[in-house]
């Protein structure tokens, strides 16, 4: 039997539609009709679809089939309620379908129809940008209004809570005169020997940046003989004062 | 102003803009009562015909276009040359004809109807711009809304889309199939 590609198709429906045309049927006889094995011999051609559209059309052929089968058995208990009977679904399906697709058909008409009015692109009006007046504008005034703005936005301001930045506990500056005098006392240190245990993280850094500006200067020189082991700091020379 | 005042100022008004203009906007600029302008657009309506004029003038909704008379395209086009719009795929067609009237509709509802996947053919008409996401369902997932737009009714020759055709037969077969369905 000679077959049409099923790409011409717009789905399962649309070829059901066709095959109900040819056959000349009412949409309510196609159960009782040559209409299920026209479907099923058109399945051949099911390979040449993507597997998405392929599957469009077998769910549908199985509805069919399941609709025969059912129409061979003597009739079951009538199925649960709420479940709509799949030949009921089907037809209602296909008139719902064939209602919209001849709608769609009558508004390409319609669309044919408008397609000869022509309407203007609308004019282009390049806009002016509105023109200042600076009549009359004096120094002072400007000011005056800058004030207020600047009055307004203090206003607006008001209720945020002030932030507080504390000063630094230590710098770099008094830590390299801590060390001068220490090492000026004793000639050599060790770096631990610096600390209290009540010594805060900070301090450490910034007495060490201190060692290092130090160490840069060659005003001192460190020793550590291990790997992680303890620092010894020895004065150069005479320290200057002016180190800090 | 007088209605032949009014009527002129519509009609210069309505060839610079080119586009659809509100009925509403049109009274607003001219200081008179929106019934002097649907006066004097009944006027220009009719003087278009009566004097077998070029142009003619269509509404949208609540908006008025002026427009060329379908009736000499020809010339237009052989003149012109304006770029043709393509036509539609079936596809399109179908999915555009169930979004105009049942709208608003989700993507899910009208697969339902066409019994094959349409987000190709949707995601063409949200790029034409002649539908658009009019809103979110309230189900599972919100799924996305469509309804059609001012450029469908235009391109589609409509005043309002209760010129649909049949649409009133279409919309009560619809009801009595969920009515009998239930």
């Amino acid at each position: 039997m000679y077959t049409v590609s099923l790409e011409r198709f717009e789905g399962p429906l649309d070829l059901l539609l066709h095959l109900i045309e040819k056959s000349e049927l009412d949409i309510k006889d196609i159960f009782v009709s040559e209409i299920t094995s026209q479907y099923l011999s058109y399945m051949q051609g099911l390979e040449e679809l993507e597997p998405d559209a392929a599957s469009e059309f077998a769910a549908v052929a199985a509805t069919l089939l399941l609709i025969k089968s059912r129409m061979l058995l003597p009739k079951p208990e009538p199925v649960l309620a709420e479940e709509e009977d799949p030949e009921v679904a089907l037809l209602r399906q296909l008139r719902e379908y064939k209602q919209f697709k001849e709608a769609g058909e009558e508004l390409a008409v319609l669309k044919e129809s408008a397609d000869r009015a022509f309407s203007r692109l609308p004019e282009e009006f390049p806009k002016q940008p509105p023109k200042v007046d600076l009549e009359g504008v004096t120094a002072d005034a400007l000011y005056e209004s800058f004030i207020t703005i600047m009055l307004k936005l203090d206003k607006r301001k008001t209720g945020e809570p002030v932030r507080r930045v504390s000063r630094d506990a230590f710098n770099i500056g008094d830590r390299i005169s801590y060390l001068g005098s220490v090492l000026a006392k004793r000639g050599s240190v060790a770096f631990s020997e610096l600390f209290s245990e009540e010594s805060t993280r900070m301090e450490l850094i910034v007495t060490f940046m201190a060692l290092l500006e130090l160490l840069a200067g060659g005003s001192v020189k460190a020793e550590q003989r291990d790997l992680f082991g303890e620092i010894t700091i020895t004065a150069a020379k005479e320290l200057s004062r002016e180190g800090a | 102003m007088d209605l032949a005042g009014v009527s002129a100022a519509v009609e210069a008004m309505l060839f610079v803009a080119g586009e659809p203009v509100a009925v509403n906007d049109l009274s607003a600029v001219l200081g008179t009562d929106r019934a002097a302008v649907v006066a004097a657009l009944d006027g220009i309506r009719k003087r278009y015909s009566d004097e077998s004029s070029g142009l003619c003038i269509r509404f949208v909704d609540d908006k008025v276009q002026l427009c060329t008379d379908a009736r000499w395209s020809e010339y237009v086009e052989k003149l012109l040359q304006p770029e043709k719009t393509r036509t539609f795929s079936q596809s399109m067609l179908e999915t555009l004809s169930i979004i105009a009237y049942k709208q608003p509709v989700t993507r899910a509802e009208i697969e339902a109807v066409r019994g094959v996947r349409c987000e190709y053919a949707v995601n063409q008409l949200l790029q034409s711009g002649l539908i658009d996401v009019v809103g979110r369902k309230n189900a599972v997932g919100k799924p996305a809304l469509f309804g059609t737009t001012e450029k469908f009714l235009i391109r589609f020759g409509l005043c309002s889309i209760s010129e649909l055709p049949r649409r009133d037969e279409i919309l009560n077969a619809q009801q009595q199939e969920a009515f009998e369905s239930k």
